[in-house]
């Protein structure tokens, strides 16, 4: 739950810093070919190593208390995640054309 | 078919196995309907793209079909969960699968619908949610008439 | 068009659909009396594989089709707006949605038989799961948007 809700905020993170930010955008290009491309590997890298660490962190651990709450975190950043980045790109279309 | 099922299972207040079994299969067969509804519209699309056809995709009419499938969609839904009378909720479903079917035979027939005295995307589909939504109050009343026929 | 890229489109699309159906029919199940929990571990780990699926035959076309043979003609059209926005949109919030449904899957396949008796996790679930067949459904207008700019 927490590394798909981090690979959410990742993912908006490097969309708009790279957005306003065009070396950021030109070295995930460079490194992968294309920056939508260099994006996904990140997410998953991200996503892949923190749901490893935290399952081995806390598998002995009883989570279901906290567990409806990480669900709506998610919901939640997902949300937010996608509103930010259409009010971000009208934002750009507007100020640029 | 819901419709007639529903009532006759509802007559006296209580819903048998069996009666609860052929309206699942009803269900089922309207999902499956929706299923299949909205695979075959996508290949038209997908049609009219592979055909340099895209202004198609920009069809008022078109939008509005696609309006009427999310209502079924979302209907669905609020029955399941119990936020929609049934009352509502079967005037709904009613009316938009035949909504999509009215639709598509005014589209293939190139009539507009506009009532807004305007050709443009905005008017032409306000007209067609508007003549929707007359539609889903008489079929609230074409269904609340055979649900009398059927409960006397 | 090449016939190797159609058919990425193409697979991209229905897959993408799929994905949103499979999804609904957690939505679905999870409002029923009973939960039928073995069809949501199916729907739901359907509908996170539909949607990796979809997201590599798409990202095929969309790198090695759609950037120089369908944005340029978008971008000085008459729509714009329908790359500039709705794509830049699409292909960043479609980014989310397979981390989001495999979280989704393993909390059904681990704690799926609970969710009756926890009122709390299965509301927090079925909002989960809405909010996925959402975002899904706006991803896929936002495809034919897109699509129906490119003259």
């Amino acid at each position: 739950m927490i590394g798909a809700l981090l690979a959410s905020v990742l993912i908006l993170f490097l969309t708009v810093a790279g957005e306003l930010y065009s070396p950021l955008k030109n070295l995930l290009k460079d490194l992968h070919y294309h920056h939508w491309v260099g994006k996904g590997i990140w997410a998953v890298i991200l996503f892949v190593v923190v749901t490893t660490s935290l399952y081995m962190a806390t598998k002995d651990q009883s989570e279901s208390l906290a567990l409806n709450r990480l669900v709506n975190w998610l919901s939640y950043t997902l949300v937010f995640a996608t509103v930010a980045m259409f009010l971000f790109f009208m934002y750009e279309y507007g100020a640029h054309h | 078919m819901i419709e007639v099922h529903l009532n006759k299972a509802l007559q006296n207040k209580e819903m048998s196995l069996d009666e609860r079994a052929i309206l699942g299969t009803d269900y089922t067969m309207v999902r499956i309907g929706l299923v299949l509804g909205i695979l075959s519209g996508f290949g038209f699309l997908l049609m009219y793209k592979f055909t340099g056809q895209t202004e198609r995709l920009y069809d008022p009419m078109m939008w509005a079909k696609l309006t009427m499938i999310m209502v079924i969609a979302v209907n669905a839904v609020l029955l399941q969960a119990r936020k929609m009378s049934l009352y509502w909720g079967a005037a709904l479903s009613f009316t938009s699968w035949w909504g999509v079917a009215l639709i598509s035979v005014l589209k293939s027939n190139g009539d507009p619908i506009n009532f807004f005295g305007s050709s443009s995307f905005l008017s032409t589909y306000a007209s067609a949610i508007s003549l929707y939504l007359v539609l889903v109050v008489l079929g609230a009343v074409v269904l609340d008439i055979i649900r009398k026929r059927i409960n006397s | 068009m090449e016939t190797l890229f159609a058919v990425t489109l193409i697979a991209h699309v229905v897959l993408g659909i799929l994905g949103v159906i499979f999804c609904y029919l957690v939505v679905l199940g999870l409002l029923k009396k009973t939960i039928p929990v073995k069809m949501l571990k199916w729907s739901s780990f359907l509908a996170f594989g539909a949607y990796m699926l979809s997201w590599l035959s798409g990202g095929y076309y969309y790198v090695f089709y759609y950037g120089s043979n369908v944005k340029p003609g978008i971008k000085e059209g008459a729509y714009p707006w329908a790359h500039l926005v709705f794509m830049e949109a699409k292909e960043h919030i479609f980014l989310m949605i397979p981390f989001a449904t495999f979280a989704l899957w393993v909390v059904l396949f681990t704690k799926g038989e609970q969710l009756d008796m926890d009122p709390k996790l299965k509301t927090s679930v079925v909002w989960l799961a809405a909010v996925i067949t959402i975002l899904a459904t706006i991803i896929t207008l936002s495809g034919i948007i897109i699509t129906g700019a490119g003259r």
